[in-house]
């Protein structure tokens, strides 16, 4: 995000604020949408069983196939990872929130989609594999510092997460304008 | 040259980083204000909670005890007394993870970004944390709304039920920790920053500033 504005030409301050405000809103109304999605309350009608289970044991699955490398006592069973530590995929473990954020923010911008879906795909699988690589350092915190664990989890881990969303963005949107130059979009470094 | 505006660039990125990193660590590692913090918030939550009980005769009252507060620096439980002779509910707030941490990083990126003088950074600051300690505190009430509205187990006050669908997206999406605790201060920044970005460029055009280069 902080690309958008670090790459603004110094006479491109009438463009901006209307790329600004125009992006802003796509970016909200998505984001909106994809919250609501995810978030629907489906147990006040009546569902009996939360309709990401399937995917979060999936994400246990593939997150305890990564820890097993690391020690073979790691089993999986539903969406809990138990070995020398325990941990349950639960929502929100899923870092769903800065996949959300990243995906309104890349469907947003406006660039060609052939840029948009590599942009998509490609920062969807990093933060994926971001996300896994943070649940193994949970359980590799839990079983040699279990104390630190509260801290790790509920507060340096999240930073670490939104800062590489934050930063995979500007990344990403430096790719996007790569294209934008010939429709008025700023263009980093040029 | 334009290697070179993209190594200065990223020179400008760590430098921000680092800075941030610096500041937001020792907020985040000071756990002295935690007893005063929750004190505040508690004497807060009371005042705009009233004393006097809802039409439903439940009454609300929030409470951080020096005892409790030995144990849980950053606690402020909220105490529900319905009608009666009936034991009261108690509902635990974090307000280190909920309120203290969002506003450390907005605090911190505030003070970390370059910008032309400290009067910026105080207005940003200023501005910044206005907005943010009503919206966190809008956030804390989505769950105590919806909980006090019938999905606890004491029912102050009736709510439709599209009311507890968005009470309870919002509260998904936005409220429940760790997810976007620190999401909300980093728009809430990145969206004053374009504010006084686009002022200070309309009032002196020749030293336009942005996020990672504000020292002109």
């Amino acid at each position: 995000m902080a690309g958008l504005a670090a790459s603004e030409p110094a006479g491109g301050s009438r463009t901006l604020p209307k790329l600004g405000l125009r992006f802003a809103l796509v970016y909200l109304a998505i984001a909106a949408v994809l919250f609501s999605i995810y978030g629907f309350p489906f147990e006040l009608f009546g569902a009996r069983s939360d309709w990401l289970a399937g995917y979060l044991r999936l994400y246990a699955k593939v997150a305890g196939s990564t820890l097993r490398l690391f020690d073979p006592s790691v089993v999986v069973s539903g969406d809990r990872i138990d070995g020398r530590f325990a941990l349950q995929i639960v929502r929100n473990c899923d870092a769903i929130e800065v996949n959300i954020l990243f995906v309104s923010a890349i469907l947003a911008f406006p660039a060609p989609w052939l840029r948009r879906s590599i942009a998509l795909i490609a920062g969807l699988a990093a933060l994926v594999l971001a996300n896994i690589a943070r649940i193994c350092l949970l359980y590799g915190v839990g079983v040699y510092r279990p104390t630190w664990f509260a801290t790790a989890h509920e507060e340096i881990l999240p930073l670490v997460l939104i800062a590489f969303t934050a930063l995979s963005f500007i990344g990403w949107a430096s790719y996007l304008t790569g294209s934008g130059r010939a429709r008025g979009l700023p263009v980093p470094g040029a | 040259m334009r290697e070179l505006l993209r190594h200065w660039m990223r020179q400008r990125l760590v430098g921000f980083l680092c800075a941030f990193l610096c500041v937001f660590a020792g907020l985040a590692l000071a756990h002295g204000p935690g007893p005063v913090f929750s004190k505040a918030h508690a004497a807060l939550g009371n005042v705009l909670v009233g004393r006097n009980a809802l039409a439903s005769g439940v009454k609300l009252h929030f409470e951080a005890s020096d005892a409790e507060l030995e144990a849980h620096p950053w606690r402020v439980t909220l105490h529900i007394q319905p009608a009666g002779r009936v034991p009261a509910v108690l509902v635990p707030i974090d307000v280190r993870s909920l309120l203290y941490l969002p506003m450390a990083a907005f605090v911190a990126l505030a003070i970390a970004v370059r910008l032309r003088s400290l009067r910026e950074h105080v207005k940003l600051l200023a501005v910044g944390l206005a907005i943010l300690e009503p919206l966190l505190l809008l956030l804390v009430a989505l769950p105590l709304l919806s909980f006090l509205g019938g999905t606890g187990p004491i029912r102050a006050f009736s709510l439709s039920r599209p009311t507890h669908v968005l009470l309870q997206i919002s509260y998904r999406a936005l409220v429940v920790p760790p997810g976007m605790a620190y999401a909300l201060p980093l728009f809430l920044w990145w969206s004053l920053l374009m504010t006084i970005n686009r002022n200070g460029t309309q009032n002196s055009p020749s030293r336009n500033t942005n996020l990672l280069d504000g020292s002109a």
